[in-house]
């Protein structure tokens, strides 16, 4: 067996900033889309409305639930353009990872808001409250609180599958892993290293979203 | 004082079962009115058509000559409170009152605050003012629920069993809140089981057997005047519960 050697990547730490930086950009930018969507579509999802709108809803999740983030990925970065639509790397990973997890997270809200007693409509309805304001003040913030949890793993799912976009031409963690593996030929030492990256990213999110459980917990039923 | 509603000839069905048969009622404005009758005579089905919240399958309800067919056409005019509270749990107690008054009547922050700090007071809550109402007792939570009705200043407010999930201490505290507030003239109308407690303060009493009105009266009328088989029976039947 060949002795470890860590040393090998030291001259190559001054690139881990910036796809630290890209890893973090895309997870980030893609769950804030994400949770966007997956309001929006859960939301419209529960409600009363025409077939053409839930038929477009439920396509949009089943497709993307039902097929690989990498060939939506390739959709989006190499498809699109033939339809005259051109956009950067980043911007497609952002957008794909975005689409593939409000997608599964849409699901989410719904199950959340569907869970929200009826009796909580009914207080709404007969102090006044239309169904907008009733959505917006009255069941969302409850089946947000509901849905912390699976948001927050999405995050962290989310965070691990920017790996992914290592095949755009862009330079994240991994895709820099096998920069500097195909310069140094010691794999093990990179992608331990790597791991431990990834590692302590989600790890800081688990950590975050079990204060923020603990704070929103003070109002639960 | 005037007529606030006017209930003709109202029925209501789910499905193919009849629930309320072809009822006629009024309620004047200032009176309080104690609905009594066996589970499943039809009394939640009768207040929830009041309210808005069943649609009637025919028949009319008028509410000042208006008639009722869904919560919006109430027009913030009926409260309700509820057998199980349906407080809002993301809210505190004194947001519980302060947010309605500001979503819906875009109501200035610390004028609605203040509103929502004379009604708590109104109903002994006031110290629970910053808790969130999980942390309420149910005669507590009862009571912020009577309080978030009045806030919407509504003209008659409905209560579907508020004591029922309550124990006696607690179903007494609430009926005290309810004497006061009928004290001060507010039209009510009360379904409850708890006839011993009503019978102090309701101007009249309704009975319902099988979706019909079987008889009605001032409490007198209804305790010790009248001779009907099924009401005697009825309250036979509640007074020993009541024990
Ligand atoms: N949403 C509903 N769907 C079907 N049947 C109902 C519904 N609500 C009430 N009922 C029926 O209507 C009858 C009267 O119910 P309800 O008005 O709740 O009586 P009460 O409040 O006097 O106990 C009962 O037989 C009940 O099963
Ligand atoms: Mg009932």
């Amino acid at each position: 067996m060949r002795n470890l050697d860590f040393w090998v990547i030291a001259p190559y730490f001054n690139l881990f900033p910036e796809a630290v930086a890209i890893t973090l950009k895309v997870g980030i930018g893609g769950f804030i889309l994400a949770i966007i969507l997956s309001i929006i579509a859960g939301s419209l999802r529960t409600r009363k409305l025409c077939k053409a709108v839930h038929f477009l809803l439920a396509a949009y999740v089943e497709f993307f639930r039902g097929t690989p983030l990498l060939v939506q990925l390739f959709i989006v970065y190499y498809g699109l353009p033939s339809f005259g639509i051109k956009i950067g790397p980043m911007t497609a990973s952002i957008v794909t990872m975005g689409l593939n997890s409000g997608a599964y997270l849409s699901e989410v809200v719904r199950a959340a808001i569907l869970s929200v007693d009826r009796g909580q409509y009914e207080a709404s309805a007969m102090l006044g409250y239309n169904s907008l304001q009733t959505t917006m003040h009255i069941i969302l913030p409850q089946a947000l609180r509901i849905a912390v949890p699976s948001f927050m793993n999405g995050f962290s799912s989310m965070i691990k599958e920017t790996s992914l976009i290592s095949v755009l031409p862009v330079v994240e963690l991994t895709k820099l892993g096998n920069q500097i593996y195909a310069k140094t030929y010691h794999p093990f030492e990179i992608y331990i290293t790597m791991a431990i990256i990834y590692f302590v990213m989600t790890y800081s999110v688990t950590f975050f979203a079990k204060c923020l459980e603990r704070r929103l917990s003070i109002w639960v039923n | 004082m005037g007529e606030l509603i006017k209930i003709s000839n109202l029925s209501k069905s789910f499905g193919d079962i009849k629930v309320l048969h072809s009822l006629d009622m009024q309620v004047e404005s200032g009176e309080v009115v104690a609905i009594i009758g066996a589970s499943g005579s039809g009394k939640s089905t009768l207040v929830r058509c009041i309210a808005g919240l069943e649609p009637v399958s025919g028949g009319e309800i008028l509410l000042d000559g208006v008639p009722v067919v869904n919560t919006a056409s109430t027009n913030g005019k009926v409260g309700m409170v509820f057998q199980n509270f349906n407080l809002f749990p993301h809210y505190t107690v004194g947001q519980n009152i302060s947010m309605p008054l500001r979503t819906i009547l875009k109501m200035k922050k610390e004028l609605a605050a203040q509103k929502a700090k004379d009604l708590l007071n109104k109903v002994h809550i006031l110290d629970k003012f910053e808790q969130y109402p999980n942390s309420l007792s149910g005669g507590q939570k009862q009571r912020l629920a009577i309080a978030r009705a009045l806030a919407m200043e509504p003209e008659i407010i409905i209560f579907d069993e508020p004591t029922s999930s309550l124990d006696p201490e607690l179903a007494h505290e609430v009926f005290e809140t309810i004497k006061d507030l009928a004290k001060e003239g507010q039209t009510m109308l009360i379904v409850t089981h708890q006839i011993n407690a009503v019978r102090r303060f309701a101007s009249r009493i309704v009975f319902l057997n099988k979706g019909k009105i079987e008889a009605q009266g001032t409490p007198d009328y209804i305790f010790n005047q009248i001779d009907n088989h099924d009401l005697k029976q009825f309250l036979r039947q509640v007074n020993f519960e009541d024990i």
